[in-house]
């Protein structure tokens, strides 16, 4: 019995906790509502509001800068801790895709020759004779390029031999042109852009390009970026495809976007807009930040599909 | 404008969202201008209001009610309060390193009675308005910790060590409401 009254007495005073409890928040919300409305009382109508302030220029121009970007600018930006984030792991990415590509090809050469020897000499006296050669048969193309002219060239490879690189070239059935700036930097120290994969699957719609202001200041870029191609040791801008082209001069101009210090910025470029030859070598994106331009490789295949190839080229390389 | 409409997914939305807007950007202006006492900055609020409540239209039932006036009056009054403490140099970091208060001291309950309601007005009237939206968000707005931390772009977590410190500050300023009335 005694049991009953106490349990009794305890629903008792839960009950009453809760109906005080609900009597305050009821009292809380009447209290702060009422408050709100004695505010909202000295308020003006809308309209006399209106007649007493017009919205700036400033506020008019930012919303047109929004708009033309359809929002995305908001969107879009990421802090410095997380571009630096991003791009730590891509750098990983890539790492990790050399070395497991690197073990498996030593993996293979080893089972295949043995231990490095006397074979390592002669393969890398056949890749020195075969440089040899390009660089005999790239002689003649430049001198005809250069009009026979007495530029002197250095001796090197890739893309310090690009002065050697013909002024045109034969892509996706059109004429590309060298590209006036052959060696890009990725980025500096207050610059960077990087791509958001650098091995882009065929089916791929855009290709995406961080650009990060790591600096102090303001930097501004330019929207309109280039499409460059590597073709025999040298870099070539590819066009973008006729109607594309007709729709970008009737469409906006080239546009400049300013990028507060410590901001990262996503551009995109639309790959359809371009005839593509997924077999190339390499792509980049030359973006231009203040007026200096920056290149951000990439290439299409998968890492599957890359390792393959390595595989099959290195299985061939022995027969011949 | 078309930068809030292109964050909404579907027409209903959009007409509903401009019907907001075009009635009440003055509006929202005048209240940020009252608290930020410059015209530019209160423009920067009515911006960050707008961008806010592109994620909660939902709470809008009828966009002529006073509660929507309410809740637009609270959204903005919150956004001017980040930028005077963000212009003030308070980035927070003292509610970073705070944990929220012991429940057990605040007794801001025992002087919510009916007795004391004219009390509770007046000390409303005076505090602050970067603890008073907190509360408006609460009881006059009904919303959950995880609703007004998505409102105010900070964590739940931060928004109950902003509750917290709100009743305290409110049940010291009904203490000496209280004190000072019985004095007399």
């Amino acid at each position: 019995m005694q049991g009953d009254k106490r349990d009794t007495r305890g629903k008792d005073g839960r009950e009453e906790n809760i109906r005080k409890e609900s009597l305050q928040e009821e009292l809380l919300t009447e209290a702060f509502g009422a408050c709100m409305e004695e505010q909202l009382s000295f308020i003006p109508p809308e309209r006399e509001i209106a007649r007493m302030h017009t919205f700036s220029d400033r506020f008019t121009a930012a919303m047109e800068e929004l708009c033309r970007t359809n929002g995305k600018l908001k969107k879009r930006e990421m802090t410095r801790r997380e571009f630096v984030f991003g791009f730590n792991k891509i750098a990983a990415c890539i790492l990790l895709m050399l070395v497991v590509g690197g073990a498996c090809v030593g993996g293979y050469l080893i089972s295949e020759h043995g231990l490095p020897g006397a074979g390592a000499d002669s393969s890398s006296a056949e890749v020195a004779e075969s440089t040899e050669q390009a660089a005999d048969m790239a002689m003649p193309e430049e001198e005809t390029a250069s009009g026979g002219s007495s530029v002197e060239q250095e001796a090197g490879s890739g893309e310090e031999d690009a002065g050697a690189a013909a002024e045109e070239a034969e892509f996706m059935g059109g004429t590309v042109f060298l590209a006036e700036e052959q060696k890009l930097p990725a980025g500096t120290e207050e610059i960077k852009t990087l791509v958001s994969s650098p091995v882009l699957d065929r089916d791929a719609e855009t290709v995406k390009v961080t650009i990060g202001n790591l600096s102090e200041n303001t930097v501004s870029y330019s929207t309109e970026m280039e499409l460059q191609v590597y073709l025999e040791g040298a870099w070539y801008v590819v066009p973008k495809t006729g109607q594309s082209a007709g729709e970008q001069e009737e469409g906006q101009k080239d546009g400049q976007i300013e990028l507060e210090a410590g901001m990262a910025q996503d551009e995109e470029i639309q790959l359809a807009d371009y005839a593509l030859d997924y077999e190339a070598e390499k792509y980049r994106v030359v973006t231009y930040v203040d007026g200096m331009p920056f290149g951000s490789e990439f290439w299409f295949e998968t890492l599957e599909e890359g390792l393959e190839e390595v595989l099959e080229s290195t299985l061939d390389e022995p027969e011949q | 404008m078309l930068l809030y409409l292109s964050m909404l997914d579907t027409q209903e939305e959009k007409d509903k969202f401009t019907e907001i807007y075009q009635q009440y950007q003055h509006f929202c202006w005048y209240v940020a201008n009252q608290l930020l006492g410059d015209a530019h900055l209160a423009e920067d609020a009515v911006q960050d209001a707008f961008l806010a409540l592109t994620r909660h239209l939902d709470k809008i039932e009828d966009v002529e009610s006073p509660r929507t006036r309410k809740f637009l009056m609270t959204i903005v009054k919150s956004k001017a309060v980040d930028i005077l403490r963000k212009q003030h140099g308070e980035l927070y970091m003292d509610e970073l390193d705070c944990e929220p208060a012991d429940p057990g001291q605040d007794i801001l309950s025992a002087y919510i009675t009916k007795e004391n309601y004219n009390h509770l007005i007046s000390c409303i009237l005076d505090l602050d308005e970067a603890y008073r939206v907190i509360f408006e968000y609460k009881y006059v707005h009904q919303l959950s910790d995880r609703e007004i931390a998505e409102l105010l772009d900070i964590s739940p977590k931060l928004v109950n060590v902003r509750y917290f410190r709100a009743r305290k500050r409110l049940q010291q300023m009904l203490e000496k409401e209280v004190a000072g009335r019985a004095g007399r």
